[in-house]
């Protein structure tokens, strides 16, 4: 039988939750707690096998106490809880070292799961959407250039001038500095070299020389 | 500035008490020297002399005040003279000797103590320095004791005007400010009910190229304002204005008006081309620059000196202006602090409680002996856990804003990815953006509009696909965000959401559309855009060849 707490600063998610592990005879609720401070108490007094923690607490951050239970222990299996959306939580928990990601609006039995998950393999994050999210966040390779900085990088790899650039795309040398001090910055990088070298290694240009030149 | 205001105010103050006080007191002494030459046998064209040079004294200590404000010279010199007339043309004339309390009531409220102690003494020193010469035989002792009164009274006077002056000193301070910012607030409010974007910084940029329209024709002009990077921004523009050099760090020529503060032109455009004249002209409030005005044209300005006069029409723009950003950067910290306030609302509230809900139906479904009432439940649960899921959407809307850093397009791509995340559309984004950012207040309208046709399309289409396209040239931008789904309905659910749309465009000065499209789907489509340029500019450049 796994033991698991409860840290949520809403009852009625803990009473909610509370009834989905009873239910299952494979885990025993042993205590809850509102606020990462009672938490940190009571995980340290019942060393339960599973934490269930909400991201958001009324004294701290849920993905901080969670890096602090985690460096307290490998063991223990840890369910982070939010409503929030957007991918930066998903992956702020897999960073704080939880063991698995689950939105409030997934039915009990997601939670349950993610618990049994968790108790079994700690270490091995797990999400419902975490294919997709690490898909999102591969897809726009870092920095994302505008069409007009593309054209500019291009035309700094073929090795043009901030005049000739200017002069092909019909526009000022200040805003052709302008646009290439935004590809730097997007770029990090701080002269021409290091830019196309980082563009090489992101895939924004290729490494011969575009033959289509207008 | 508003310091400034006090002070300001303070002075004329003191010079209306100052004036009052020297009227009063010449009718004083003018009253006293005809009784007195009643009793005198020298007749009455000596006291109209003396009484006149008098008068001359109070005049020009009002003009020297006037022009030196806060100079104690003015009132010590005054009562120096006053004592040479007292004493000159075998004196004393002891009915002009009350004349000396002005001077040292007015040096008690200029510099206090040292003022009033200034001005007794200088009268003192002239009394004591004529003595000699002046007093006829037999006056001599009721003078110096009549003299030394008025003296001592002078001071006194001077004391206490150095007393109020410590006490105005310090209400001036705390109690005038509530009043007028109370007055400003009070301004604002009316005028902000009568327009309907409240007080619209862009109308009153557009006004002020009309204005310089009218004054010198131009062909492209913008009012540039600080932008949330510490760059120039367009504020409103007439003509396309997008490569022009705002960069505040460069030698170009705004840079060089906002750093000097003056007015100035050249013979090249603003991005470098030849043929072309460029004006810069600041806008600017005391030693401040919030703004630059610039306008570009093919004719070469008239006269040289017409900068002078052009900036002085836009100093009153400036204080409008820059009273209309700030009163709209109120207006969006108001909003985006509510709108935080709302997020935590529904995040700890409803949908907590929805989210609890789920579980209850979970437990119910899971304990249920009967399949039917079993299937009834998952089906009630799918619908809760969509309702906590539009919960989920709502509360990251409400938290998503433009800020310093970031601009639309990043805002956007977040919550459009955001939206593909969480629901079963696919959606295609398009962004095309200049180095160059709108205002954030343009922005963030822009990022609503963009939400909320995004919301009609996911909870009201039943699209498969979404595209949002967002390009962004200031002054000029357009998005368009275009669904695949059901089309416009009958407007019924979604009618309070269009409204809302129209009014975010009407405080942009942007034209929104929504239509059908051919394919099917809904199209919205949101256009701000520069003011062409009308033909009348090359009429006006051409009358000045």
């Amino acid at each position: 039988m796994t033991t698991v707490i409860l840290v949520d600063d809403h009852e009625l998610i803990r009473q909610g939750l509370r009834r989905a592990f009873e239910r299952d005879a494979d885990f025993e609720v042993v205590g809850e707690a509102g606020t990462a401070t009672e938490a940190l108490r009571l995980i340290g007094e019942l060393q339960p096998g599973v934490a269930i923690v909400d991201i958001r607490l009324p004294d701290a951050n849920g993905l901080d106490l969670v890096k602090r239970l985690r460096a307290g222990s490998e063991k223990m299996g840890i369910v982070v809880l939010t409503m929030y959306s957007g991918d930066e939580h998903l992956f702020g928990a897999l960073e704080a070292g939880a063991s698995a990601f689950v939105s409030k609006d997934a039915p009990a039995e997601d939670i349950v799961a993610a618990a049994r998950h968790a108790a079994v393999s700690p270490r091995a994050f797990t999400a419902s959407d975490l294919a997709e999210a690490m898909k999102r966040r591969l897809e726009p390779t870092g920095p994302r250039l505008s069409p007009r900085e593309r054209e500019v990088l291009a035309m700094l790899a073929q090795g043009l001038g901030v005049a000739a650039i200017a002069k092909q795309l019909f526009i000022s040398e200040s805003t052709t500095k302008t646009h290439i001090s935004k590809i730097y910055e997007k770029l990090g990088a701080t002269n021409r070299a290091q830019a196309l070298m980082s563009a090489l290694r992101l895939g924004l240009i290729r490494q011969d020389p575009s033959p289509d030149r207008p | 500035m508003l310091g400034a205001f006090f002070t300001g105010s303070a002075i004329v103050e003191r010079q209306r008490l100052g004036l009052a006080a020297r009227a009063t007191l010449l009718l004083l002494c003018s009253g006293l020297s005809l009784v007195d030459s009643l009793h005198q046998a020298n007749g009455s064209l000596d006291v109209l002399g003396r009484l006149s040079v008098l008068v001359a004294i109070a005049i020009l200590a009002v003009v020297a005040g006037a022009a030196w404000p806060q100079s104690v010279w003015v009132p010590v010199a005054e009562a120096a003279s006053v004592a040479v007339l007292v004493m000159a043309n075998a004196g004393p004339h002891q009915p002009l000797l009350p004349y000396l309390l002005a001077p040292a009531l007015e040096a008690g409220l200029i510099a206090g103590v040292r003022g009033a102690v200034a001005t007794a003494g200088a009268a003192a020193a002239m009394f004591l320095a004529a003595s000699p010469f002046e007093i006829r035989k037999g006056q001599s002792l009721t003078y110096s004791s009549t003299a030394s009164e008025w003296v001592l009274l002078a001071l006194a006077t001077g004391l206490l005007a150095a007393w109020a002056r410590r006490l105005g000193v310090r209400t001036a301070g705390s109690n005038e400010a509530y009043p007028a910012a109370y007055r400003l607030m009070t301004q604002l409010r009316t005028v902000s009910r009568h327009l309907s974007g409240g007080l619209d910084a862009l109308s009153l940029a557009h006004i002020v190229l009309q204005q310089l329209r009218d004054r010198t024709g131009f062909d492209r002009a913008a009012v540039f304002v600080p932008g949330p990077e510490g760059e120039l921004v367009v504020l409103a523009g007439e003509g396309n204005v997008p490569d022009w050099d705002t960069s505040l760090a460069s030698d170009g020529l705004m840079a060089e008006v906002w750093s000097q503060q003056r007015g100035a032109a050249r013979q090249s455009g603003f991005s470098g081309t030849k043929g072309l004249v460029s004006m810069a002209l600041p806008l600017t409030i005391g030693a401040r620059t919030v703004g630059v005005v610039a306008l570009e044209r093919r004719f070469k300005w008239e006269m040289e000196d017409d900068i002078d006069s052009l900036t002085s029409i836009l100093d009153e723009a400036a204080l409008r202006i820059e009273t209309a950003l700030l009163f709209s950067e109120i207006r969006t910290i108001a909003t985006a602090e509510e709108r935080r306030r709302l997020a935590r609302e529904i995040h700890d509230g409803i949908a907590q409680e929805l989210a609890f809900l789920g579980y209850v139906l979970d437990d119910l479904a899971a304990r249920s002996e009967q399949e039917d009432m079993q299937g009834e439940l998952r089906d009630l649960r799918a619908q809760v856990t969509r309702v906590v899921g539009d919960l989920r959407l709502s509360i990251f809307e409400l938290r998503s804003e433009v800020q310093g850093q970031t601009g639309l397009g990043a805002a956007l791509s977040d919550y459009v990815r955001s939206i593909g995340a969480a629901s079963a559309m696919t959606v295609h984004l398009v962004l095309d953006e200049t180095p160059n950012r709108l205002p954030v207040e343009a922005e963030a309208e822009l990022l609503r509009i963009a939400q909320e046709s995004v919301t009609n399309a996911r909870k009201h289409s039943g699209a498969q696909n979404l595209w949002v396209t967002c390009r962004i040239n200031p002054p000029a931008a357009r998005l368009t965000i275009e669904d695949d789904g059901t089309g416009l309905g009958t407007g019924r659910d979604d009618s309070y959401g269009i409204q809302i749309m129209r009014e975010r465009a009407d405080r942009l000065g942007a034209t929104l559309s929504i239509s059908t499209r051919p394919e099917g789907g809904t199209k919205v489509d949101v256009a701000l855009q520069a003011r062409p340029v009308e033909i009348a500019s090359d009429q006006g450049a051409g009358r000045d060849q």
